[in-house]
């Protein structure tokens, strides 16, 4: 599933982990900014690994996202950011009496510019080693949240019965907003990229590809991390849901975040069709 | 006799009765088993596991002339639930994996049972045959089909005993009503209906109809990028049909009422236990994820499992739990090594006994774990196969948390955490208790005088 020489990376990755887990459980004398550190890398790898599989676990994958906002939002508070900049829409659905206020939403980062110099100010740690694993920032988080929670929704969704659900309140809001968040995806993006100067970022937007890696994080595998913004997911346009659904929109191949993967998609349309036009025996 | 009753001098003891399944090291994934459920009169002991199968056990009659041997269950039953499923739409394989049992009370001669996995419900009817028709005019006995110009005579079939065959055949499949993975069935007290609840939504079924289900709780937010929390699992009131509770990957609990609202989103009561501050870490809201959630026997408890503890709440009180046990808080300190192997995801499931006075929980290395509510004692009991002699008393174990390790206790880092006891049961009135250790059903009582 992984391309050539990172699934290696990744059992290295995860023998450090290990290690570095076990360390967090024993030792009483590792900074505690370094163990959250710790932990959110073994959140985002956890992330990244459900990401690639076909059908991640909900349950989990809420879970540590859950963990990621914490620790994202606790290092947001001590850089002395006020929360009101980093919060976007706020959820709206009446049916979820479930909602925490302090959850923080992830859509539309309403500041952009004040995020990447916090951003700049995060980097800015003396310490080499706190330094070298400092290798996300805000921007990268929430993205990879985003994306990650996105694709979970675009399992095909049977909604509730239209027959016996009464309409009114309960009703499912409709994603009207997919468009738009696009578009602030690609400037967040671009901020995301103009912080990462040093970076080499390649425009591939295939984690299958391998990324060059700048000298001062050689040994930390970083392309992981970048496919989540490279490019933001390519997804078609919602429509509401329907009694009758669309089976053909909702191809599992078109979620990647990649141009590339649309032709896929493609050819897989124009596959169904063959294969249909077989069973039909037009 | 059951604990906490009669002579409260004296504890429990729980022998090794019997033990199935294979010995074999390299255990073959199927047969791990995945639920574990008594009937309502504890004659049928039901396990499902992870592939597909469900196997039934029967007590035996209590013969005079054997005393000791206190109703031994053998296989009564077994079938294929369930079978792997390809959504080619999707490109997902749907596992065969057997979530939950539960058994309908029983009217007729016949057993009926609902098993899930994460996305199709089955109403299977477990019927006995010891009578078979002979005699039929059309066919001969092999069965093959006579020719009707040779047929002279008539005559009327006749039943005629054969040897007892149990046969299930499944009455009603409930699918295509759930997009995000089944945890939870339960059967309503009116025995009309059932609910089925994933990861986001709860439907409820009437058990007649199987094209149609009626949502109850949908917390899907408009925006996936919203969503903080899941269902983690549903129950019913034992007595009251109308209400029933679901419990949070947040460490909380709903209580809702059907009468209220066709949309049971909002609760009627909101269970939920302060922070504790000390206690804090980066894994705290994971380790609050509630794993099972049951009502007592007498409708007014709720009893919920946790990573480390399981909690009793009454159903008056809101705001805390009545009572909290630690399960394995020798854990608390390892929690980032068990959250890089995926075990802090585990999901432990808990059980009442028959009186609602002492509650079960399994934990690792095979251990399980039981708290007596009236007297406060607990006791830690492992399920292998060294204890295994024939009514032979388990030995209580412990863990060793540090410092000097007496002899027969385990050090944490001993712990074999891939011998995890997720799953278990407790007789509806008896003390008999069903264990479930990876591949291995372990069935315990207490000890005959």
């Amino acid at each position: 599933m992984l391309g050539r020489g990172l699934k290696r990376k990744l059992s290295d990755c995860e023998e450090n982990v290990a290690g570095f887990s076990s360390a967090f459980d024993s030792s009483r004398n590792l900074p505690y900014p370094l163990k959250r550190q710790l932990v959110l890398n073994m959140c985002l790898t956890k992330l990244q690994t459900y990401k690639m599989l076909v059908e991640p676990n909900l349950h989990r994958s809420v879970l540590i996202a859950n963990t990621v906002r914490q620790i994202q939002e606790e290092m947001r508070q001590e850089s002395g950011q006020p929360i009101s900049v980093c919060t976007g829409i706020t959820p709206s659905s009446p049916s979820y009496t479930g909602m925490e206020s302090s959850g923080i939403s992830l859509q539309l980062p309403s500041g952009i510019s004040h995020q990447e110099s916090n951003c700049c100010d995060l980097r800015s740690a003396e310490d080499p080693i706190e330094n070298s694993l400092l290798i996300v920032s805000d921007d990268d988080m929430s993205s990879a949240i985003s994306s990650i929670l996105k694709d979970l929704d675009f399992v095909e969704d049977i909604s509730p019965p239209t027959c016996l659900v009464p309409p009114g309140d309960d009703q499912p809001k409709f994603p009207e907003n997919t468009g738009l968040k696009l578009e602030d995806d690609r400037q967040d993006l671009k901020g995301a990229e103009c912080v990462f100067g040093s970076f080499e970022i390649s425009n591939s937007t295939s984690y299958l590809k391998d990324l060059a890696i700048d000298d001062i994080f050689e040994d930390i595998d970083t392309s992981m991390y970048d496919s989540d913004f490279c490019c933001p997911p390519l997804m078609p346009p919602r429509s509401p849901p329907v009694a009758t659904e669309e089976p053909l929109k909702t191809f599992p191949s078109c979620n990647s975040s990649s141009a590339s993967n649309i032709q896929i998609c493609r050819t897989d349309l124009s596959e169904l069709d063959h294969i249909m036009e077989i069973l039909v025996g037009s | 006799l059951l604990a906490g009753f009669g002579n409260l001098m004296q504890d429990v003891l729980w022998c090794f009765s019997q033990v199935k399944g294979t010995i074999d090291i390299g255990v073959t994934e199927a047969d791990i088993i995945s639920t574990v459920e008594f009937n309502h009169t504890g004659e049928l002991l039901a396990t499902g596991d992870k592939g597909g199968r469900v196997v039934i056990f029967q007590r035996e009659q209590e013969s005079k002339q054997q005393p000791q041997r206190r109703g031994e269950y053998n296989v009564y039953s077994t079938f294929q639930s369930h079978e792997p499923e390809f959504d080619y739409l999707k490109s997902l394989e749907i596992e065969e994996k057997i979530n939950k049992i539960r058994w309908l009370p029983q009217h007729n001669a016949a057993y009926f049972l609902l098993s899930t996995n994460d996305k199709t419900v089955k109403l299977w009817k477990v019927s006995e045959r010891d009578k078979r028709p002979e005699g039929y005019n059309l066919k001969d006995e092999d069965g093959r089909l006579r020719d009707p110009s040779m047929i002279t005579t008539l005559r009327v079939p006749v039943l005629r005993p054969m040897d007892l065959m149990v046969e299930a055949t499944p009455r009603r499949v409930f699918a295509n009503a759930h997009t995000y993975h089944i945890n939870s069935i339960s059967v309503n007290s009116d025995y009309e209906t059932y609910m089925s609840a994933d990861d986001l939504r709860i439907n409820l079924w009437n058990f007649e109809i199987t094209n149609q289900s009626f949502n109850i709780v949908d917390i899907k937010p408009a925006n996936m990028e919203e969503l903080t929390e899941v269902i983690t699992a549903a129950e019913f009131h034992p007595h009251h049909c109308n209400a029933f509770v679901y419990s949070s990957s947040k460490g909380t609990i709903r209580l809702c009422d059907m009468r209220a609202s066709a949309l049971c989103d909002r609760h009627a009561k909101f269970f939920e236990e302060p922070e504790d501050p000390s206690n804090r870490s980066f894994f705290s809201e994971i380790i609050s994820s509630i794993s099972d959630v049951k009502f007592s026997h007498s409708g007014r408890y709720i009893l919920t499992r946790d990573y480390l503890t399981v909690k009793v709440w009454d159903l008056n009180m809101e705001n805390r739990p009545m009572e909290t046990y630690q399960v394995h808080d020798y854990l608390r300190s390892k929690l980032c090594s068990l959250y890089e192997n995926d075990c802090i995801f585990d999901k432990f499931e808990c059980v009442w006994n028959g009186s609602d006075s002492v509650i079960m929980t399994g934990s690792y290395n095979n251990f399980f774990r039981m708290f007596d509510r009236n007297t406060k004692r607990d006791v830690t009991l492992e399920a292998s196969r060294e204890n295994s002699k024939p009514r032979a008393v388990l030995k209580p174990r412990k863990v060793c948390v540090g410092g000097k390790r007496r002899k027969d206790e385990i050090s944490v880092d001993s712990l074999d955490f891939s011998k995890k006891i997720l799953h278990t049961a407790w007789h509806p009135s008896e003390n008999i208790i069903a264990v479930a250790a990876t591949n291995n059903l372990y069935i315990f009582q207490d000890k005959v005088n």
